[in-house]
């Protein structure tokens, strides 16, 4: 069969598979034998064969509406569910985003998380694709989340989804890795499986390993390693299953808040919001999905800067410290992010330079959040620009420079 | 939420019927109540509804334009409005008002204009 014959049995089989869960569920709500666990399932398979809208254009030029079913590539209906959804046109996309959800998803979450996919593939622009990829048993609570067990147990299968989708997509398509939370372990499980992509993203994560501090432990080039941290990440911070992807001297740290611009608007904070509309986290991640790597915004924030949310006084350590102590402290440590978005401004916009590996409140630095004009001159060899310049393969730099000499986006 | 759900799409196709005005806007996504910003991920109550349109004027796209257009459109409905520079064919606007946020996007590979929109979140 040809990729978009695959693709099609592919979505025919698993719609069929989610018309037969409706009636059998269906025929039990009929009958009042139904659980509340299968009616609530119900209501999710409803919703998962509801066609999606989309535009064409008629032959007289008008702009058309058409529906079409959803496109699972997989849909496990056992236990908290699993599901595998292709937004847009796999075998015809220039660049393929795959997205791995973090803690707390199921197939009754699937909807936020094709939600989010949809507007990674905004972003990334008409020659994209995104996967949503739930094929694994997200933690659903903090003990289960401060286990490694379930993205072990994930990451081969991620990895063998990875080399399958080179069968699906058009030939030469690029894939992006996009992982958020929980899910970047996942990921990470799956690059040290083997799995494969062009480029990787990870935003708030907790860390890898214990023993990964550097993306080339992980990320074998030239695949580049693009991470956000936001200010008030107490997920990132916490560093619970290893060192910050934020602080990998070899990864690229994008901005997640543009000063350039007046966008306070669309600021953002702590641990859930890289994927707001009109962020400058999420157009960082749209501009890594469609390979326009030269308009990257970059930033270098320290964790001790970002963390001065309350009177200028950090609560960086005790925050760390609290976050390796025992699950049950964790509630605890929620509290402590509760600091207004005034301040969490304020901290974004000082920045200060952390030395990779630093650990918990320490670099420092004030004004580093004025520096991006001088960031380019700071880097040298014209690698790296000022924000108000634009360079092919060059980056925007928003914030203080590192030290050491910044690379570009391909090696 | 309801009232602000209602309140976006309406806006998102007024807006879009002026910058292509010989066309129909589709509504292409409105799923309804989403959870984004809850603590952990995916769990948690919904909070947010996101809304797109699609319009376009397929015969002769001029995404500069439609920007353009959208964004005067966007003021005169009371919106604040950023129109970003042009970023490799890509054309954006931002635009706030009470807590909602709208991204206008246009390409230069495209036809379609697309207007996203988000509600405020409800904590």
């Amino acid at each position: 069969m040809t990729e978009p014959d695959q693709l099609a049995e592919k979505y025919r089989a698993n719609h069929e598979l989610l018309v037969a869960a409706r009636d059998r569920l269906q025929a039990a709500a009929d009958a009042g034998t139904a659980t509340d666990e299968e009616r609530e399932r119900l209501a999710t398979v409803t919703e998962l064969l509801a066609p999606v809208t989309a535009t064409e254009v008629d032959a007289d030029g008008n702009v058309v509406e058409v529906q079409r079913s959803r496109q699972f590539l997989k849909v496990d209906l056992e236990g908290r569910g699993r599901a595998v959804e292709v937004l847009g046109d796999l075998d015809r996309a220039r660049n393929v985003g795959v997205l791995v959800p973090g803690m707390g998803n199921s197939l009754e979450t699937f909807r936020g998380q094709s939600d989010r996919g949809d507007l990674i593939r905004q972003e990334a622009g008409p020659d994209s694709a995104v996967v949503v990829w739930l094929d694994y048993d997200s933690p659903q609570g903090l003990v289960q989340a401060a286990s490694k067990d379930a993205a072990i147990e994930a990451g081969p299968r991620l990895a063998d989804f990875l080399t399958e989708l080179d069968d699906l997509k058009a030939p030469g398509a690029e894939t992006t890795l996009i992982a958020h939370s929980y899910g970047t372990d996942v990921a990470g499980q799956a690059l040290l499986a083997g799995g494969r992509a062009d480029r990787v993203v990870m935003t708030g994560s907790p860390g890898i390993t214990k023993y990964i501090d550097e993306a080339a432990d992980f990320v074998p080039p030239p695949t580049r390693l693009y991470v956000e941290r936001a200010p008030g990440d107490y997920v990132a911070y916490s560093e619970w299953h290893g060192p910050d992807p934020a602080t990998f001297p070899d990864a690229i740290r994008m901005a997640t808040n543009d000063p350039l611009v007046n966008d306070e608007a669309v600021s953002v904070h702590w641990h859930n919001e890289y994927y707001r509309t009109n962020s400058e986290a999420l157009r960082n991640i749209g501009r890594v999905v469609r390979g326009d790597l030269g308009a990257i915004t970059v930033t270098d924030t320290s964790r001790a800067a970002e963390s001065k949310l309350i009177l200028g006084s950090s609560w960086g350590g005790p925050l760390n410290a609290a976050s390796r102590a025992a699950s049950k402290v964790y509630d605890g440590v929620v509290a402590l992010t509760k600091p207004s978005r005034a301040s969490a401004r304020a901290a974004a916009g000082r920045g200060g330079h952390e030395s990779p590996g630093a650990g918990p409140g320490a670099g420092a630095g004030p004004g580093a959040g004025s520096g991006a004009g001088a960031a380019g001159a700071a880097a040298g060899s014209g690698a790296r620009e000022g924000a108000g310049g634009r360079g092919g393969g060059a980056f925007r730099a928003v914030g203080k420079a590192r030290s050491r000499p910044f690379e570009g986006p391909r090696r | 939420m309801t009232g602000g759900r209602e309140f976006l799409r309406s806006e998102l196709l007024a807006v879009a019927a002026v910058v292509v005005p010989d066309q129909r806007a589709v509504v292409t996504h409105d799923p309804g109540p989403v959870n984004p910003g809850v603590l952990f991920d995916g769990r948690g109550p919904a909070t947010v509804c996101r809304i797109t349109v699609e319009t376009g004027n397929p015969k002769s796209p001029d995404p500069a334009a439609a920007v353009q257009a959208a964004a005067e459109a966007l003021r005169a409905r009371g919106w604040t409005v950023e129109v970003a520079p042009p970023e490799n064919g890509h054309y954006r606007v931002a635009a706030t008002r009470d807590g909602f946020d709208v991204a206008v996007h246009a390409w230069a590979t495209d036809w379609r204009i697309t207007f996203t929109g988000e509600t405020p979140l409800v904590s």
